[in-house]
C-alpha cells in the first residue's frame, strides 16, 4: 500500500544572543490518527504554537488538516524558542494539505507569530533573525508587516503581509510581490537631541571641557572625579552631545540589538539614536553584562556605539568593577552559558563619574578624611581597571576667580561646532585604520606597530617614553598616552603627530591615584 | 670654516699662551695693573707689549714672558698659522668668554678658559644649562659591574634627556658616550689634547659618532698632541661642566681621583658607585665615601639633585627681565612672551601657592595646549610637581 505521505520544507530562522541561526522547518503529513507534533529541541513557546496555528486556520477560512502531523525544526541539537516559527509551520502546514498550491521549486523564507483571530505580528529580535535570512538566497520571503523596518535595516527583501488570509493572494493568486524595503532611517533628520547638555556649561574648567572634548572625538575612556555637585555627572551627557550621528553600519548594530531586547517601539525610527546608557550603584553584575532566560543584552552590550555613563563609580561593588574590565579591553562581553558562548560587541564610550575621596572635597582644599581613609577610598578603583582608563580629569566647583577669566576661543564655546570637529575626527580615524578592521578608533586601536599607523615619529615616542617613565606607567599607560596624543592630533587635523600631543595627552595622566 | 677677527685674535692669543706661557697669573696681574683691560689686547700691537714689558710696576716672571712674546712672534706667527690650518680642515669652531655658546657653568668658576675649540653640535653647551649635565667618568678597565652601572644610568639621562659629560677615554668614559648616543642622548666628550686629535686612536667611531650628534670639546689648541700632564687640567673642565659628577669605578691612585676633588672644590655634587671593599681598582671610590661623597643607590636622588640645580638656576637668571614687567606683558599681550619667559610667569604664579590647571589658564589669555607643554616641561624637569591635582613648586625658594 503507498504511503500518502507528504513533506513540505519551510525556512525559517531564530535568533540566540546577537546571532541568527537559519533553521529549516519540515512538516509531515500523513493519514492516521490525527496528532500534531512538534520536534527539535523546541521550548514551550514553540509548542505553544500548536493552540494557536490551530485557531488561526479556523479564523483565516482554512482547514486543520487532519491526520498525522509531524514538525521537525531543524538543526534539531540546538536549544530554540520563540513564536515566530507559527507562521512557518502554518504555511507548511498549508501547502502540505494542498490547500495551497505549493509554487515549484520555491525556497520560502517565513516568520511571524500568529493571533487566534489569524493575525500576524512581529516578534524581538526580527533584525537578527532577517539579517542571517539577508545572507542567504530565497525565492519568496514573507514577514510580518510589523517587521518591515527590521528588514530594511538589513537589506532584506521580500513581502510583508498583516493577517494569515493574506497567503491566498500569494499562493492561489500568484501574487508575490518582491519589495525593495526602503530604510527611512536615511530621510530621518539628525534631530539635536534635547537630553545632552552644551559643553560650555564647563566654562572656567577648561580641563575638563578638553577632557571631554578628546574623550568624544576619540572615542576613549574617561573617569572625572570632583565634588559633590560641581557637575561631574553632566559629564556623560556632554560626551552624549558631542557625538556625531550613527552611520549606516551602527544605525543597523544598535538597531538589532535594542530591537532583540524590546527596548523600542518598533514604528518609532526616532528612539533609534546613540545609545546612552547610565549606570548607578545598585547595578548588578548580571544586569551589567547580560543573562536570563532567554538571553538579554546587558548595559554593556546596549551601550554598543554610545556610551555608558557609570555614575558615583567609587561606591560600585569590586565584582561590578572587575566585570567592566575584560569589555573595557576587549570591546566585547562574553557569556557562557550551557556550553555555548555569545559574544556581544560592546564598544562604548566609557565616562565614570566618582568623588575623590570620602567627603569629596579634596580637590576644593576642604578635605576632612583622614589620610587613611583617603588611600582607602582611592584604593576601591583597582589598578588594572584604572589602568584601562585613558582619560583622568579632576572637577571643581566653578569659583568666581574662574568665571572672570574665559579663556576658551569664541569657536569652542558650543557642542555643535565642536560636533563637526568631531565627526572629522572620527573620519580621520575610520580612514587611517581600514586597513585594521571595522569600527577602530584612536582607543581600541591595537597593532604591532602603533607608533607607525599612528604616525608618530622618533620624537613623539621619546616624549611619551619620557612622559611615561615620570610617572610610572605601565606599558599600556604609555600606548595610552600615544593613543590620546593622537586624538589631540586628529582634533587638530593633522596627519602627523607632535611631541606636544604627548604633552597634552600626559596632562590626563592619573596623578590622584598615583599620589595617594 | 670661517673666523670672525675675533676668533683669529682669540686664536693668536692661544698660540702666545703656548710659546711664552702667558698664564691666569700673568693676565690677572696686567689687568690689576690697568696695562689692559682684556687679553686680546695683548694680540693686537706688538710695540704695546714690549711698552707694557717695559713698565716698572709688572713683576719679573710677566716681564720675562711678554718679551718672550716681543722676541719669538715669528715662532708664534707660525704656531698661529699652523692651528689655522688644522682648525679650518677640521671644521673646528672657536668660542670665548663673550660668546652666547660659552658654558654658563663655567662662567660660575674662576680659572676656566678663556677660549676653547670644539667640534659638532654646540647647542649643547645651552643643554648643559637648560636641561642639566652629569659628568661619568670612571676606570679605563672597569669591572663588569661598573660598566653595567654606567650603561644603566647613562640611558637613563638620554631618556631624562639630561647631558652626560665624559672624556672620550676607554672604559668608563667611551661606554658613557656611547650608552648615551644608542639611546638618542646627547653627550659632551672633553679631549685632553686638540680636538682633531682622537685619543686613544682606537675611539675613532666614537669620536665620529660624537662629532656627528654631540660634541667633543678642548681647551687645547688644534693639532696639541697628547701629553700626561693634561689630564688633570682636562679633568676639571669636566666636572666643572656638569651639575653633579658620578665616579663610576676608581682605583686608589686613579686620575679620576682628580675629576672628583676638582669637583668637589668647585662645589659640586659628587656621587660615587659603591663596589665591594675586595675590588681593588675601586677602592679609591669607597675612600671618598668614606670622605663625605654621596653614594649613588638609586636614580631618583641623582634627578632630584640635577632638579635642584636646574630650580636654582632657571629660578634666578633666566629670566630675560623683570618678572614686574613679565607679569604684565603675560596679561596684556601674551603673544610676546617666549617660552623661557612664560615659565618663569608660571612659577612666579606658583610661589604663591598650590594652583589647578584651571586656575592658572584662567590668569591668562593662553593656548591649552601651549599652557600643557610649558607645565608638561616643568615637570619634566621636576621644577613643579602635581599633588591632589594641583601644581606647586618642588622647591620653595
Amino acid at each position: 500500500m503507498a504511503v500518502r505521505q507528504s513533506v513540505v520544507k519551510v525556512y525559517s530562522c531564530f535568533a540566540d544572543g546577537m546571532a541568527g541561526t537559519l533553521s529549516e522547518i519540515e512538516v509531515s503529513l500523513s493519514p492516521g490518527i490525527p496528532t500534531f507534533d512538534v520536534i527539535g529541541l523546541c521550548d514551550s513557546s514553540i509548542r505553544e504554537s500548536r493552540g494557536r496555528i490551530r485557531a488561526a486556520l479556523i479564523s483565516a477560512g482554512f482547514t486543520m488538516p487532519k491526520g498525522h502531523i509531524t514538525v521537525s525544526i531543524s538543526p534539531a541539537y540546538m536549544r530554540k524558542s520563540g513564536s515566530a516559527f507559527d507562521l512557518p509551520i502554518a504555511i507548511g502546514m498549508l501547502l502540505a494539505s494542498k490547500q495551497l498550491p505549493a509554487p515549484l521549486n520555491a525556497k520560502i523564507y517565513s516568520e511571524g507569530e500568529l493571533s487566534l483571530k489569524g493575525e500576524i505580528k512581529g516578534t524581538p529580535g526580527s533584525a537578527l533573525r532577517l539579517k542571517a535570512a539577508a545572507g542567504a538566497d530565497y525565492s519568496m520571503v514573507i514577514i510580518p508587516e510589523e517587521e518591515r523596518v527590521a528588514a530594511a535595516s538589513v537589506g532584506l527583501h521580500g513581502m510583508t503581509v498583516t493577517h494569515l488570509s493574506n497567503l491566498d493572494n500569494i499562493f492561489i493568486y500568484k501574487e508575490y510581490v518582491c519589495e525593495e524595503f526602503r530604510n527611512e532611517h536615511d530621510d530621518a533628520e539628525d534631530v539635536p537631541d534635547d537630553e545632552s547638555i552644551d559643553i560650555a556649561v564647563l566654562k572656567g574648567q577648561e580641563k575638563a571641557a578638553r577632557a571631554v572634548l578628546l574623550t568624544a572625538a576619540g572615542r576613549h575612556n574617561l573617569l572625572m572625579l570632583g565634588a559633590p555637585g560641581c557637575g561631574k555627572s553632566l559629564a556623560g551627557k556632554i560626551v552624549k552631545g558631542l557625538l556625531p550621528p550613527l552611520t549606516q553600519d551602527e544605525w543597523s548594530d544598535v538597531y538589532s540589538i535594542y530591537e532583540s531586547a524590546g527596548l523600542f517601539d518598533q514604528q518609532d525610527l526616532r528612539s533609534v539614536k546613540r545609545p546612552f546608557r547610565c549606570l548607578s550603584p545598585g547595578i548588578t553584575v548580571s544586569k551589567l553584562i547580560g543573562g536570563g532566560k532567554p538571553l538579554k543584552p546587558g548595559e554593556l552590550a546596549l551601550s554598543n556605539n554610545g556610551v555608558l555613563f557609570a555614575d558615583e563609580i567609587c561606591e560600585y561593588g569590586n565584582d561590578v568593577i572587575d566585570s567592566l574590565r575584560i569589555p573595557l579591553e576587549e570591546h566585547s562581553v562574553r557569556i557562557d552559558r550551557d556550553g555555548v558562548s555569545y559574544i556581544f560587541p560592546a564598544s562604548f564610550i566609557f565616562v565614570g563619574a566618582g568623588n575623590p575621596c570620602r567627603c569629596g572635597m579634596l580637590y576644593e582644599g576642604k578635605c576632612k578624611c583622614s589620610p587613611m581613609a583617603r588611600r582607602r577610598y582611592a584604593m576601591k578603583l583597582s589598578g588594572p581597571f584604572l589602568d584601562r582608563i585613558d582619560l583622568f580629569c579632576e572637577m571643581r566647583n566653578v569659583r568666581t576667580e574662574d568665571l572672570e577669566a574665559i579663556a576658551l576661543p569664541e569657536e569652542m564655546r558650543e557642542s555643535p561646532s565642536l560636533r563637526s570637529r568631531v565627526a572629522e575626527a572620527w573620519e580621520m580615524q575610520r580612514e587611517r585604520y581600514s586597513g585594521l578592521g571595522k569600527g577602530i578608533y584612536n582607543s581600541n586601536m591595537d597593532s604591532d606597530s602603533p607608533a607607525e599607523i599612528m604616525r608618530a615619529d622618533s620624537s613623539v615616542i621619546k616624549a611619551a617614553a619620557g612622559a611615561a617613565g615620570m610617572s610610572g606607567f605601565s606599558a599600556r599607560g604609555f600606548l595610552r598616552l600615544i593613543r590620546v596624543g593622537r586624538t589631540v592630533a586628529d582634533l587638530d587635523g593633522r596627519q602627523d603627530m607632535k611631541p606636544s600631543d604627548i604633552s597634552e595627552a600626559s596632562l590626563f595622566r592619573d596623578s590622584h591615584f598615583i599620589n595617594v | 670654516m670661517e673666523y670672525s677677527d675675533k676668533n683669529l685674535t682669540d686664536l693668536m692669543f692661544t698660540a702666545m699662551r703656548f710659546s711664552a706661557a702667558i698664564d691666569r697669573k700673568c693676565l690677572e696681574e696686567l689687568s690689576a695693573a690697568g696695562a689692559i683691560t682684556d687679553y686680546r689686547d695683548l694680540c693686537v700691537d706688538i710695540d704695546k707689549v714690549k711698552e707694557i714689558a717695559e713698565q716698572d710696576d709688572i713683576s719679573e716672571r710677566t716681564s720675562e714672558r711678554l718679551k718672550k712674546i716681543v722676541n719669538e712672534h715669528d715662532d708664534i706667527r707660525r704656531r698661529f698659522d699652523g692651528y689655522l690650518k688644522i682648525a679650518s680642515d677640521n671644521d673646528i669652531k672657536i668660542i670665548s668668554s663673550d660668546d652666547p655658546e660659552y658654558p654658563w657653568a663655567w662662567k660660575q668658576l674662576s680659572g676656566m678658559p678663556p677660549v676653547f675649540f670644539c667640534k659638532g653640535n654646540t647647542d649643547l653647551l645651552k643643554k648643559c644649562y637648560t636641561n642639566g649635565a652629569a659628568a661619568m667618568v670612571g676606570s679605563r678597565e672597569p669591572s663588569y659591574y661598573g660598566k653595567q652601572a654606567t650603561v644603566d644610568y647613562a640611558e637613563h639621562f638620554a631618556e631624562r634627556d639630561v647631558v652626560t659629560v665624559s672624556g672620550m677615554a676607554t672604559g668608563i668614559d667611551r661606554i658613557a658616550h656611547s650608552a648615551t648616543l644608542n639611546k638618542g642622548g646627547d653627550t659632551i666628550a672633553i679631549v685632553p689634547g686638540g680636538v682633531d686629535v682622537i685619543y686613544p686612536p682606537k675611539n675613532q667611531d666614537l669620536y665620529d659618532a660624537i662629532c656627528n650628534r654631540g660634541l667633543v670639546l678642548s681647551e687645547m689648541p688644534p693639532g696639541q698632541a697628547v701629553l700626561k700632564q693634561y689630564f688633570p687640567a682636562r679633568n676639571r673642565l669636566i666636572s666643572g661642566l656638569a651639575d653633579i659628577t658620578m665616579i663610576m669605578e676608581a682605583g686608589q691612585f686613579s686620575g679620576t681621583l682628580h675629576t672628583a676633588s676638582y669637583a668637589a672644590s668647585q662645589g659640586k655634587d659628587l656621587f660615587v658607585l659603591p663596589h665591594g671593599i675586595y675590588s681593588a681598582n675601586a677602592i679609591g671610590g669607597l675612600y671618598l665615601i668614606r670622605d663625605g661623597a654621596e653614594v649613588i643607590i638609586d636614580k631618583e636622588t641623582i634627578d632630584d639633585r640635577i632638579a635642584e640645580c636646574l630650580v636654582q638656576r632657571l629660578g634666578q637668571t633666566d629670566v630675560p627681565g623683570n618678572i614686574e614687567d613679565l607679569r604684565k606683558i603675560a596679561e596684556e599681550e601674551p603673544d610676546r612672551l617666549g617660552e623661557a619667559e612664560w615659565k618663569a610667569v608660571i612659577m612666579d604664579r606658583l610661589t604663591a601657592g598650590p594652583k589647578s590647571f584651571d586656575e592658572l589658564s584662567g590668569l591668562w589669555v593662553i593656548d591649552f595646549s601651549k599652557l600643557s607643554v610649558l607645565l608638561q616641561e616643568l615637570e619634566g624637569n621636576k621644577l613643579i610637581g602635581v599633588t591632589e591635582g594641583k601644581y606647586s613648586l618642588t622647591f620653595q625658594r
